[in-house]
């Protein structure tokens, strides 16, 4: 049976103003923890309530000036130690790889996977602190030929080697874990140009998805995929390059 | 035919070019090793083009060089960096280059090459990436994170490639005797268990021939890929003792 890992005190979430993040921050306040939400968007336009929560701004497409933000805030604020993180902050393309402009690209790539190995490595002594567990949010694409989103699908894989390598590297010191959500309904495919047509009516929630997602991190279910309507699978077998 | 090698001025990208130089091919080797670039200048049949990919001009200057030697029957990027260590106590700057010269680079490359008709009809685009795909690199974090994010825009460009008549080819090689396994494996290891670059070299040119889209040079590297895959736990925990362990408390 696995082990349970209970979600308690102070996290962080970033790509917490919209979609799956915002839907975290909730799902992480009703169990009573403390979140501090990181985001593009301005805290004007962010949608949940902060019970004692703390939301500021940052933009991940400056990787190193983001985690700098970050790090500085988490200073003046006096904190010095983190139950958990999750990198949910992500973006999308939808189109042929030949028509991805060196923009699109470098963005894709900075806020999905660079940004996140350096909030890695900025975040490590908070999280060691509280023997915490870094979470990421990867895909259910990761693995798979993605001939319409070949970037962001790349972008994915490489999270998932990262955690992979990261996981075994902190052992014993701080958690690490990537869940792979499916398509789930938030503004991301609108923004990636793409439109899920009748698709929409079954893709999970962004509410469900957050749901799945912390049980998953509960219980460790490292690799774990969230298929269709919203349901967790774990990942027992082989996490291997195909 | 024409070749163009990215990391051609050491090894295994030094390796492919001196095989189809021996061979009368012409060959572009395109490298940021200006000095040992320089040994190519004798070979008539070898052009010659320094280039950083820890740069933003490095791409324009790859296809600027690519533009006048004509388009290219084989593509191989091997260019490639490490940083190996804890991961916690790497300098962060190194990551961002990392991905950039290992992930970022081939890929604005191809993009380039294939938008500005640089690639020869049934040409083919080779990716070099490495087993730590099937088995896991604790020490090489972000190592590991260029060559999954390689292999899988490899795979997803395939359908689009062939749309255009083009071809692509995964290597995934264990670890080689080249400078840059001594430059990141933990210091003392044996090179032993290392496979000649140029044993690697003919194995691949051989494979992009016979049309496999994944290679693994070498039959221990065949080996370890079979039955990581099988094992993937056994192999992370071997991956663990014999690279992390002994990076971790060198670094101390």
């Amino acid at each position: 049976m696995a082990k349970k890992f209970p979600i308690k005190g102070r996290w962080l979430i970033t790509g917490a103003s919209s979609g799956i993040g915002a839907e975290l921050a909730n799902a992480l306040q009703q169990r009573g923890c403390k979140v501090i939400g990181v985001g593009r968007r301005p805290a004007a336009d962010v949608n949940w309530t902060l019970r004692g929560g703390d939301y500021f701004q940052a933009d991940f497409s400056n990787p190193a000036q983001a985690v700098c933000d970050i790090k500085k805030h988490l200073e003046t604020q006096n904190i010095t130690h983190l139950d958990g993180v999750i990198q949910n902050a992500g973006l999308g393309r939808f189109g042929s790889p030949f028509d991805e402009t060196m923009k699109d690209l470098d963005d894709i790539t900075k806020v999905n996977l660079i940004a996140p190995i350096l909030l890695s490595s900025a975040l490590f002594p908070f999280l060691e602190k509280a023997s915490g567990v870094m979470a990421f949010i990867g895909s259910v694409v990761v693995g798979k030929s993605a001939p319409d989103y070949a970037s962001y699908a790349a972008s994915k894989e490489a999270l998932s080697g990262f955690s992979r390598s990261l996981r075994l590297e902190w052992e014993g010191r701080v958690r690490v874990i990537i869940l792979h959500p499916g398509a789930t309904k938030t503004g991301m495919h609108e923004r990636a140009g793409f439109d899920p047509g009748l698709f929409g009516a079954v893709m999970a929630s962004a509410e469900t998805a957050a749901h799945q997602l912390l049980s998953g991190v509960e219980n460790d279910h490292d690799g774990g995929r969230i298929s269709l309507f919203g349901k967790l699978s774990p990942d027992k077998f082989s996490k291997a390059a195909s | 035919m024409n070749i163009l090698i990215t990391g051609g001025a050491s090894g295994l990208g030094e390796a492919l070019a001196r095989f189809y130089l021996a061979r009368s091919h012409r060959v572009l080797l395109v490298d940021r090793d200006e000095e040992r670039l320089a040994s190519f200048n004798q070979n008539r049949f070898a052009s010659t083009c320094v280039a950083d990919f820890g740069t933003s001009a490095g791409i324009e200057e790859t296809l600027r060089a690519a533009e006048a030697f004509g388009p290219a029957d084989i593509v191989y990027f091997c260019a490639g960096i490490s940083a190996t260590g804890p991961f916690e106590q790497l300098d962060p700057a190194l990551h961002e280059t990392l991905i950039n010269v290992n992930y970022l680079a081939p890929v604005k490359l191809t993009q380039g090459l294939v938008r500005q008709e640089l690639i020869a009809q049934s040409g083919r685009l080779v990716y070099i990436g490495s087993l730590s795909s099937v088995v896991g690199y604790p020490g090489g974090a972000s190592y590991s994170a260029s060559k999954d994010g390689l292999l899988s825009y490899a795979r997803s460009l395939a359908p689009a490639l062939r749309k255009k008549g083009l071809f692509c080819h995964m290597v995934l090689p264990g670890p080689l005797k080249t400078p840059h396994a001594a430059r990141y494996s933990p210091k003392g290891s044996s090179d032993k268990n290392r496979l000649e670059p140029d044993v690697a070299a003919k194995e691949i040119v051989q494979a992009v021939i016979k049309n496999k889209h994944l290679v693994y040079p070498g039959g221990g590297t065949k080996l370890i890929a079979f039955l990581g895959r099988i094992f993937p736990s056994i192999f992370e925990r071997i991956m663990r003792k014999v690279l992390y362990i002994p990076l971790q408390s060198q670094s101390k």
